[in-house]
């Protein structure tokens, strides 16, 4: 899955995804691996003995400020109640004023506006720039508020509790509460809303007019237009057994007068098993979700409420669907198998799943490429230094060798290359006497892969990998690698079409890394106690710094 | 004594008699005031004092076989004098008068005097200022206030500036006046950039500095507002003071490096739409850079498309390699402190070939040891770059002699006679000079081939020549209290002159290059030249 939240147009992800779940695999595997040489999978008939290895782990990361838009980043400032917004083609910076604590902060993708939750105020501020300046505009909304989603259309945002994120706690605010803010240069207003317990992700349609707020009651669905006033957004459930009364027009939405009580949706006797992988359809007809452990896959009809189930015979523990909704992949591990289930018929008419075998390999997750070209397979619950490349228009696999266990994999917006990122295992890669493999095996690292050609370059890193972005042209990336304890600040510049890559030591820890569209340039954000920022044409590889953002906010002419 | 040329002034001599004569009612009050001159200012071959109580300047023109003075009118309370660079002139700031019964107010003024005898030019700067910095190609010139200055006025601004095409005739627009937006303080400084290019167009900047921030006003565009950048935030309680300034044509930026502060700051010129005519194109992003503790000087290495600043910081006892587009630094510890820095060009002792090469050294007595830094890989080689070299004494100055390769260290101390070292910069080798005077004051002729000194107690001056190290001295009809070079003219070899103490002035003039008795001139009384003519302004 590529970008859920934001448009691919927008810039690039920092999600790495290796689909699972990460709460049921206590303790360390047991399963034995050659930790140093090329491990053949395991088929599922191998398996028969062995424990169960652990679900595949998403890792998921997430923006931290700096944030950009089309040519100027944002980063907030919650000591001063500033957010500094930096011009990426001059340099030059302001310090706007906000509400109380400005601390979470998002841009529209691909505009000039940020948006920034001020913790100790309950507001939210709008800051809009253009070449005049930037002006800020606060409206109210949920208390405890630390998390943000844009529509990709720009016009509404939704800010809520997420009690899933960092330093989150549940003190701080309700779980359901929730603000719809509409983004009007005219006049920005937010309307709260009460929606499921503990929202756990945002989707938007497309087409911007419409988000699901997916929680562990179900998804709440929010379609904009209708929104006027304060109300309650009754859930649709994912459990088979625990249908809310659908009205006859099919919807329970947000706006709806005519919506049933949120009693109605609740299922309080129901033993409850969390979803996992909700996704939505781009034109939000369709929710999909695998069920943790279970080989079920659910459909949700969003117009109809209606719920269908099928089981696919093994347990599911991915399920990405296509960019263009038209099906859903689903890797049933046990079996190293790979369904393509088309939306919805695959739920409907069990023959028109495509099952492919991925022989001789085991998989456990699957990432669809943005353009839906191909797909990689691979697994995170076991050392396996194999990823499967999986082209969807005629259906094929190809296996690429890795030197390193898998953790996670990103493509490039043009899917023409492929970022995977390994785990390291424990011990010093410098101890003596080791051989080349355990070197490689202790060492952090990610391979980049051709996906027309296969071939593959892995690269050892002198610290974990941390962030990194791919630009929107797909012609580099940027990777950013920090290690204060053996004071490791370094970002990596990696060319997508030669494999060079180009190091650039930074003079502070790296927190952060993206693109701004509008002037080519990737921005490197850094831990400092004034604020520090490089600029890195991607093109070039020209670097220009700024430090002290409230010393170059106060630049008077 | 062997009979020098003299020439004795008439004018004494009519001075002397008017002096005498009993029972003058209309004696002029000017025949009894104290003459008090500022200079004596050097350019091209003359010498120019000002009378500040006649408000003239008096140029005297040693090329000319008569020994010529010229009188030329300066603005009312002149207060200082000083040359233009790469020019033939000298500028006299005056700072007008407030008005008195009989002398109408009069406004402040910069006169400028050419060596060669053309019509002086006089710009009306208007306020009282009592300082002037110029470029250095003395294209520019700005008159300003220093920071403990007093205008004699009822009110004055401390932030008021003048600024002076020099190049330009005198109009209305020059000089313009303006004030530079302040937070409190006052200038205390005021630098000039080389042309800078900024949207492919070069300017002059004058860079005012002040404590805690500096001003940058585009003095190509001097209609346009000044640019006033920030060096702490208003709750920051550090006396920060811009000190020193560098200039990177190139990458279009300027570092500052200022006392209490253990940051360097780059400002990044970035050219932006002008709002409005007369807004500036450009604007200044600020980069702070960490250098070691108590940096105290920098200079900028490598070549454009990889330049670094290298930072010297005797607190943290190191040299610091500064990348300002990544913000690196690479850290050269050294073995001898050091607080200064000199980029030069030469061979080592392990390399005949010249290439970039730093001397970092400690003055101000600080230690007896310099470093030679080797520039090039120096990232990756860091202290293996570094040699040091032992001094039999700390430095307390040093003086560069690039034409030389050389560098003359002064040792002594305070209340002892002097003793200097000629650091040769590629055999990194020390030749140490004794001298029986002090070595304040002393001073190069304009070729560089001699140092001279000129104790004030004895009418003698000493020198020695920097290539043979071999001394000599001058015996003089009265001790000298200063020595001034004058460059060579047509053909000339340079001169040297003493000065003598003499309120109706005295001079010697020697040949710099066979500086003998035999051929010496003095001339006397030349201050009084014309005295006669005079009247009280």
């Amino acid at each position: 899955m590529w970008l859920t939240a934001v448009p691919a147009a927008a810039c690039m992800s920092l999600a790495l995804h290796a689909c699972g779940d990460s709460t049921g695999g206590a303790g360390a595997p047991s399963y034995p691996y050659d930790a140093g040489a090329f491990v053949d999978a395991p088929s599922a008939s191998q398996d028969a003995g062995m424990t169960v290895p652990p679900p595949e782990v998403e890792e998921r990361r997430a923006f931290q400020t700096p944030q950009a838009g089309g040519r100027f980043v944002y980063v907030a400032n919650p000591t001063r109640d500033t957010v500094a917004v930096i011009d990426s083609s001059t340099l030059a910076i302001q310090s706007v004023e906000t509400g109380d604590g400005p601390t979470h902060l998002v841009t529209v993708p691909g505009q000039d506006i940020a948006l920034v939750i001020n913790v100790n105020s309950h507001t939210l501020s709008v800051l809009r720039t253009t070449a005049s300046g930037t002006t800020s505009r606060s409206v109210p909304i949920v208390a405890g508020a630390n998390a943000l989603a844009v529509a990709p259309d720009g016009r509404h945002a939704l800010a809520y509790f997420d009690s899933t994120l960092p330093g989150a706690s549940a003190a701080n605010g309700s779980f359901q509460d929730l603000s719809v803010i509409t983004l009007d240069p005219a006049m920005d207003r937010a309307v709260q809303l009460s929606v499921g317990f503990r929202p756990l992700d945002v989707l938007f349609t497309a087409d911007g007019a419409s988000a699901f707020v997916v929680t562990e009651d179900g998804i709440s669905i929010l379609r904009f237009a209708a929104i006027t006033g304060p109300t309650i957004v009754p859930n649709v459930s994912l459990e088979d057994t625990a249908i809310a009364p659908a009205g006859s027009d099919g919807g329970v939405d947000a706006g709806d007068a005519s919506a049933p009580s949120l009693d109605a949706t609740v299922d309080a006797g129901l033993a409850r098993v969390p979803a996992r992988d909700v996704s939505i359809t781009p034109d939000g007809r369709y929710a999909i979700a695998r069920i943790e452990g279970t080989s079920t896959l659910r459909l949700v009809d969003l117009a109809t409420r209606a719920i269908t189930s099928i089981d696919v015979g093994g347990v599911v523990t991915d399920l990405d669907v296509s960019p263009s909704g038209g099906y859903a992949l689903a890797v049933v591990r046990d079996r190293s198998q790979v369904l393509r289930v088309p939306i919805p018929m695959g739920f409907a008419d069990a023959t028109t799943i495509q099952r492919t075998d991925v022989t001789g390999e085991f998989v456990g997750s699957v990432t669809i490429a943005p353009d839906g070209s191909r797909a990689l397979l691979y697994t995170t619950a076991l050392p396996i230094e194999r990823v499967t490349l999986m082209e969807l228009g005629e259906p094929s696999l190809q296996v690429v060798r890795m030197r390193k266990a898998v953790r996670a994999v990103a493509f490039a917006p043009d899917a023409r290359t492929a970022l995977v990122v390994h785990t390291a295992v424990g011990g010093s890669p410098t101890e003596a006497g080791i051989g080349l493999e355990a070197q490689i095996d202790r060492s952090f690292g990610y391979t980049l892969v051709d996906t027309a050609t296969r071939f593959a370059k892995l690269q050892l890193t002198a610290a974990d990998v941390g962030p990194f972005a791919i630009v929107p042209d797909g012609s580099h990336a940027f990777v950013l690698l920090r290690d204060d304890a053996r004071l490791v600040a370094e970002a990596q510049r990696v060319s997508l079409r030669s494999f060079v890559i180009e190091s650039v030591a930074l003079g502070s820890p790296p927190l952060s890394v993206g693109a701004v569209p509008g002037t080519a340039r990737a921005f490197i954000g850094q831990d400092h106690p004034e604020g520090r920022i490089t600029f890195v044409d991607w093109n070039t590889g020209a670097l220009q710094s700024v430090t002290g953002f409230e010393l170059n906010s106060r630049v008077v002419d | 004594m062997p009979t020098p040329s003299r020439r004795t002034f008439l004018s004494l001599g009519l001075a002397a008699l008017a002096l005498a004569l009993p029972g003058c009612p209309e004696r002029d009050a000017l025949l009894d005031a104290p003459l008090t001159v500022l200079g004596p200012v050097a350019a091209a071959q003359t010498l120019t004092w000002v009378d500040t109580r006649a408000a003239a300047a008096r140029v005297l023109d040693l090329a000319s076989p008569t020994l010529a003075v010229r009188s030329v009118p300066v603005g009312l309370d002149p207060v200082l004098a000083v040359a233009r660079r790469d020019h033939d002139e000298v500028m006299v700031l005056s700072r007008g008068s407030r008005g008195e019964p009989g002398v109408p107010p009069a406004p402040g003024t910069l006169a400028v005097i050419s060596a060669a005898g053309a019509p002086a030019r006089t710009y009306t700067v208007g306020s009282p200022f009592n300082a002037v910095s110029q470029t250095s190609d003395g294209r520019f010139a700005i008159a300003h206030y220093l920071p403990s200055a007093t205008s004699g006025r009822l009110l004055f601004n401390p932030n008021e500036i003048a600024v002076v095409d020099l190049d330009a005739p005198p109009s209305a627009a020059n000089p313009a006046r303006r004030t530079v937006r302040s937070f409190g303080g006052v200038p205390n400084a005021v630098a000039f950039s080389p042309p800078m290019p900024i949207n492919g167009t070069p300017r002059t900047l004058a860079v005012v500095l002040s404590d805690a921030y500096v001003t940058l006003i585009d003095l190509t565009n001097p209609q346009r507002a000044e640019t006033t950048v920030r060096l702490t935030l208003p709750e920051d309680a550090r006396a920060i003071r811009p000190t020193q300034l560098l200039f990177d044509p190139e990458q279009s930026t300027v570092y500052a490096r200022a006392e209490q502060s253990n940051d360097v700051y780059a400002l990044r010129l970035a050219p932006v739409t002008p709002d409005g005519p007369d807004g500036n194109d450009f604007r200044p992003t600020i980069n702070q850079l960490a250098a070691g503790r108590n940096p105290s000087d920098m200079a900028l290495i490598g070549e454009a498309s990889a330049r670094k600043l290298l930072v010297v910081s005797p607190g943290s006892r190191d040299a610091r390699v500064i990348d300002a587009r990544a913000n690196t630094t690479v850290t050269v510890p050294l073995d001898a402190v050091a607080n200064k820095i000199l980029l030069f060009a030469a061979p080592s002792p392990r390399d005949a070939t010249p290439a970039p090469r730093a001397l970092l050294y400690a003055t101000g007595g600080l230690a007896s040891a310099v470093s030679f830094l080797e520039l090039a890989d120096l990232d990756a080689r860091r202290g293996q770059n570094v040699e040091t070299v032992q001094l039999s004494r700390p430095v307390l100055s040093a003086l560069d002699l690039p034409e030389r390769g050389a560098v003359m260290l002064d040792h002594t101390s305070a209340g002892t006679t002097g003793q200097l070292s000629l650091l040769d910069l590629a055999r990194r080798t020390v030749s140490p000079i004794f001298a029986e005077v002090p070595l304040q004051g002393a001073t190069f002729d304009s070729d560089r081939q001699r140092l001279w000194v000129a104790p004030s107690y004895t009418a003698r001056m000493g020198y020695i020549a920097l290539d043979t190290f071999g001394p000599g001295e001058v015996r003089l009809d009265e001790p000298a209290t200063r020595v001034i070079p004058l460059p060579g003219a047509m053909g000339r070899p340079g001169r040297v002159v003493a000065l003598h103490p003499a309120s109706a002035g005295s001079l010697t003039v020697l040949d710099a290059a066979n500086p003998q008795r035999e051929t010496a001139r003095v001339v006397r009384g030349f201050l009084l030249d014309s005295l006669l003519d005079r009247s009280a302004p």
